[in-house]
């Protein structure tokens, strides 16, 4: 009799297991489709999750927030030195900057250019991060309700720290540039050779696709987004060209997301090509 | 107790192990920054499977350990049943091993963990390259499954608390593999 109920509890076993190995595998199946419906359950989650997480990574937070806090502190000699280096740098860029400007400002009047949009932006906080091995995103405590949408870049300071994937009403995911999946159309600073950064989820991004072989490509030069495809507003600092690797340009990011707090969602839309969602949601055409 | 007092709070009880596992998850949601080595983010879901699957396999069930995963895909935007596949084809190895750790110091079921923690990551990889179409860092992932590995001591201590409080399992087949 107990021989019997034991192996009628090993099939419910294989059963079961059979049954949720398919489910496993049948949802990752939609996912690489991108079906609509994985899509809502993921926005939905955003929402879901994020307050739960903001509670419960409390504790981490606090330990990374102490061990941050040490290593600034053996860090503080070398960091001060730095510092001067770099006030001093600055100062002569900020002298340089203003005069540039009023130049600009001056040409622009005198040839009556056709201006750049202006973006707003919503500023939001990183609540969780997942740097994983597989996939590196940001959870952002604003939502729909704020005018995030999908799409939009995420900026810090320091420069572009990634783009919008999936938007909840009072949270949403950012697509880190380091994450596998982003790509990102850039300029070289310098002489706005177009190419083309990605991430292969490792803490630098490479550069897969160039101009001219890569010809105007050299190490130490600054990459900005380039603004094509008008979903990006152009000249967001992106990385430094650090080397040349396996036939590949490899870029270190501006900005660091672990150490990145607040963040800036950009509201960009060119004229007439993409409604700003703002504007949109204000008139109710939000798609 | 009283029966209708005790119902309710025995269904929490069973509870357990899905919801630690969850909120294991969850916490690490936020990565450990260490200087040079990076970023640092132990898989606690594995851990918890791990632990919950030797110590109360009648309730981390097969539902449970893909309700956590599925929690991990969704709190970090990993393809979605990705981990969920994962932690179930961890669940189904442990169950038919988990005889070897009952009753053994800690330091076997430890070194135990580092044998299953390993091979989950290995597997982990494997099903992201198969879905990426591409070969990703096998050097982060094995430094992931180390973390993890450190990071169990107090994870299990942790869940180690929350098996005190559960009430014993009443079913014959508690234990079998």
């Amino acid at each position: 009799m107990l021989k019997t109920a034991l192996s009628l509890a090993g099939a419910i076993q294989r059963l079961a297991f059979l049954l949720f190995a398919g489910t496993a595998i049948g949802l990752m199946v939609l996912s690489r489709v991108d079906h609509p419906a994985i899509s809502t359950l993921r926005s939905q989650a955003v929402d879901v999750l994020a307050p739960v997480i903001e509670i419960v990574s409390t504790p981490m937070a606090a330990v990374d927030a102490g061990i941050a806090r040490i290593d600034r502190f053996l860090d503080v000699y070398d960091e001060n030195a730095r510092l001067r280096e770099e006030n001093a740098r600055l100062l002569h860029w900020q002298a340089a900057a203003r005069r540039l400007g009023a130049e600009n400002e001056e040409f622009r009047g005198l040839l009556s250019t056709v201006g750049e949009p202006r973006d707003a932006f919503i500023t939001a906080r990183i609540i969780g991060i997942s740097s994983s091995a597989f996939v590196r995103t940001a959870l952002i405590n604003a939502g729909s309700l704020d005018g995030v949408d999908v799409g939009q870049a995420v900026v810090t300071s320091h420069g572009m720290l990634g783009r919008i994937v999936d938007v909840g009403r009072r949270s949403a995911r950012v697509l880190l540039l380091n994450d596998l999946n982003s790509r990102v159309p850039v300029a070289v600073e310098s002489n706005r050779s177009p190419a083309i950064v990605a991430g292969d989820n490792s803490d630098t991004l490479s550069l897969p696709f160039v101009a001219d072989d890569g010809a105007g490509i050299a190490i130490g030069e600054r990459l900005v987004t380039s603004g094509e495809g008008g979903m990006l507003p152009p000249g967001l600092p992106v990385g430094t060209v650090t080397h040349f690797k396996d036939g590949v340009w490899q870029v270190t990011p501006f900005v660091d997301p672990a150490r990145a707090g607040h963040v800036r969602v950009l509201d960009y839309a060119l004229p007439g090509l993409l409604p700003s969602t703002r504007a949109a949601a204000a008139t109710g055409q939000l798609w | 107790m009283d029966d209708w007092a005790r119902k309710p709070l025995q269904g929490l009880a069973s509870l357990a192990p899905s919801l630690t596992g969850a909120l294991l998850v969850l916490a690490t949601a936020t990565p450990l920054y260490m200087g040079h080595v990076g970023e640092v983010v132990p898989q606690l879901g594995v851990a918890a499977v791990f632990f919950w699957t030797v110590y109360r396999p009648d309730l981390m069930t097969f539902g449970a350990a893909f309700s956590i995963g599925l929690v991990a895909d969704l709190a970090t935007g990993a393809p979605l049943g990705m981990s969920a596949l994962v932690l179930i084809v961890l669940r189904r190895i442990v169950l038919a091993r988990r005889r070897f750790f009952v009753g053994r110091p800690f330091h076997v079921l430890w070194l135990g963990f580092a044998l299953f923690a390993f091979p989950a990551s290995l597997a982990g990889w494997l099903i992201a390259s198969v879905y990426l179409f591409e070969g990703l860092d096998i050097v982060r992932v094995a430094v992931q499954a180390a973390f993890t590995v450190v990071a169990f001591p107090p994870t299990a201590w942790l869940l180690a608390r929350c098996q005190i409080l559960l009430p014993m399992p009443r079913s014959p087949a508690f234990g079998r593999s």
